[in-house]
């Protein structure tokens, strides 16, 4: 995970964020042993001195500019310190910048400049990694959750399925969604987001996402403290089904 | 009437440095600072020294925290990398970045508030960790790009305009740098050009981390006379430990031994010479350094020069073993382990 992350940091040149949770942080588990990775580091979209210094040959006349986004991904193409070429160097800073990484105040240019990121945020939801779903044709109810509250919500549809309450299950790995998220969430009646922290937070992302869909979206959260328990996301759901 | 003769004067040829290039070519953009802000003298100096040592600038990475002197890197070494990460954090980003690339000639620039106030803990951190880089202060005793709030190098007693009067005590960022175990510690005032030149040529020739506090009045919210950032204060006070020279490797020199004299050699083979003024002042004692600064604090005197060197200290990158391959240049073979090393580790478990 660390690699894909390092990875997708590198491609799209932001950071990203591994969450782990207290439960998974502070307790010895025992897991299959790791494979060896197969997967290629990727560095992203990053120039070399000479490939620079053909740039504009290999892309149609345009000058290389820091945040010109010259594909349509909102990526553009980056230098590191240190490359031998006299206009590889630019400033990087938090404010108003145009695509030549030169400063500007000029609002157009910062409303551009965030819709190119805008634009990255999109790719983004392909390239990180997808949910994992699990269709149930005679379910009326979906669960979505992540991390280590998978092993809970696991037992907690077994014993529900007991009970005649049959469900889908959706596991969140990543955000930004894709759309995946949105077919899932369109399938069924009603689509429990169960969550180990006090607020909802991913209900309220989803919500916000998918604005359409909102009034379907059940939270269903609790912070005490301790891992979710089966028993609890039983009952919840139990009660309303 | 018979047309005076005009002479056209031969086109001068332009002066460059040792790798060819003009003076121009170390500008940056135009500065958006307050007409006659001590930052833009200090610019200035970055541009000469950094043009007489013949600084290859595509070889130079500049850093800055948040201010009006962390906005300075825009206007100077215009074709070297930057980056103005957040307030008080440009140590973590500048050791990450020269650990990544130990080749690389690193600038960082800095205000007081940077790295008195929110950043003292960075700060502190790099320099016990003598990683190498020009560090600069550009200490004007004032929260400048925020409008005028008191530093943590702010006189006691101070009165500002809108701030109203100062209470605390100051911290004096050459006694926290020695503290710190610092390898180079100077004060300079952004009014005296010829002295922060040496300096800053003589910092970029140092081996570890050099610190550089220069007194740069700030215009607008602190240049009141009885303000010891102030210009007029700087010029009454200012009193020189030594005069300095700078030597550069590929000049030739003789050393004589003159009575008052002291020459220091540097890592790179250049030399710093130190010439006696009032006071026999060695740069390598350390007690004696803390000795001058308190001193000085006590008795308001703005005392400037090279409080304490050592040239020889191993840097950051010595103590960590970096290769000299900058990291992102490294082929996959030589960072992943082997399938070897996962299965020994995985048995290991
Ligand atoms: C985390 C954070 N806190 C506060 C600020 C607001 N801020 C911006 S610049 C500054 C002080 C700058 O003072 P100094 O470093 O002395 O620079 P000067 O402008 O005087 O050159 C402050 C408090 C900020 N940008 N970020
Ligand atoms: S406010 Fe002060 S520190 Fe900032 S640019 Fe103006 S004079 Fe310089
Ligand atoms: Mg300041």
């Amino acid at each position: 995970m660390a690699i894909d992350a390092l990875n997708l940091a590198e491609r799209l040149q932001t950071p990203v964020f591994v969450l782990s949770d207290l439960d998974i942080g502070m307790n010895l588990w025992i897991t299959e042993a790791f494979e060896y990775p197969e997967k290629p580091e990727d560095r992203g979209k990053v120039l070399t001195a000479e490939q620079l210094a053909a740039f504009k040959e290999n892309h149609n006349g345009q000058r290389w500019g820091r945040y010109l986004d010259v594909d349509g991904d909102g990526i553009p193409y980056r230098t590191l310190p240190g490359t031998r070429n006299p206009q590889a160097g630019y400033f990087t800073r938090g404010t108003g910048h145009t695509e030549y990484a030169t400063y500007s105040e000029r609002p157009e240019v910062w409303e551009a400049m965030l819709k190119r990121v805008e634009k990255k945020f999109d790719t983004a939801r392909h390239l990180v990694p997808a949910p994992i779903v699990e269709e149930n044709p005679d379910a009326r109810i979906g669960i979505i959750t992540m991390g280590s509250n998978h092993p809970a919500v696991v037992e907690a549809r077994a014993r529900l399925d007991k009970g005649g309450v049959g469900s889908a299950y959706l596991r969140l790995r990543a955000l930004p969604i894709d759309e995946s998220v949105r077919e899932f969430i369109s399938r069924y009646d009603r689509i429990y987001v169960v969550e180990n922290n006090m607020d909802g937070q991913v209900a309220t992302i989803l919500r916000a996402e998918l604005p359409d869909l909102a009034g379907k979206l059940v939270s269903l959260a609790k912070c005490d403290g301790m891992p979710l328990s089966a028993r609890w996301i039983t009952e919840q759901i139990a009660a309303t089904e | 009437m018979t047309a005076t003769p005009t002479r056209t004067p031969a086109p001068k040829t332009p002066k460059v440095n040792s790798i060819g290039l003009e003076k121009n070519a170390y500008k940056g953009g135009e500065s958006t600072l307050c007409n006659g802000c001590g930052h833009d003298s200090i610019s200035s100096r970055i541009i000469n020294a950094a043009w007489e040592s013949g600084l290859d600038q595509t070889q130079v990475v500049k850093f800055s925290g948040i201010g009006c002197s962390s906005k300075t890197p825009a206007y100077f070494l215009g074709m070297s990398h930057a980056f103005n990460s957040l307030h008080g954090r440009m140590p973590s980003i500048a050791t990450g970045a020269l650990v990544a690339n130990k080749t690389l000639t690193g600038i960082g620039v800095s205000g007081d508030g940077d790295t008195a106030s929110i950043g003292i803990g960075g700060f502190k951190h790099m320099v016990r960790r003598n990683v190498p880089m020009v560090y600069v202060v550009e200490n004007n005793g004032v929260y400048g790009l925020t409008k005028g709030q008191f530093s943590a190098t702010s006189d006691k007693g101070q009165k500002l305009k809108y701030a109203g009067v100062n209470n605390f005590m100051p911290l004096d960022v050459c006694l926290e740098a020695l503290a710190a175990n610092a390898t180079f510690v100077a004060r300079s005032f952004a009014g005296d050009a010829k002295q922060l030149e040496a300096l800053l040529k003589a910092a970029f020739s140092h081996k570890g981390l050099a610190i550089l506090d220069v007194i740069s009045p700030c215009v607008t919210f602190n240049n009141h006379d009885d303000s010891t950032k102030s210009y007029n204060w700087g010029k009454e006070h200012e009193i020189q430990l030594h005069e300095l020279n700078f030597v550069p490797s590929f000049e030739q020199i003789e050393i004589d031994e003159y009575d008052d004299e002291r020459e220091v050699q540097l890592h790179d083979g250049s030399w710093l010479l130190l010439k006696k003024l009032g006071e026999d002042y060695d740069p390598t004692n350390k007690i004696l350094a803390y000795q001058t600064l308190e001193d000085a604090r006590r008795d308001q005197r703005l005392l400037t020069g090279i409080f304490y060197i050592e040239p020889e200290t191993p840097d950051f990158n010595d103590l960590l073993h970096t290769v000299d391959t900058p990291l992102a240049l490294l082929t996959q073979a030589e960072t992943r382990p082997s399938r070897e090393a996962l299965k020994h580790v995985m048995e290991a478990l």
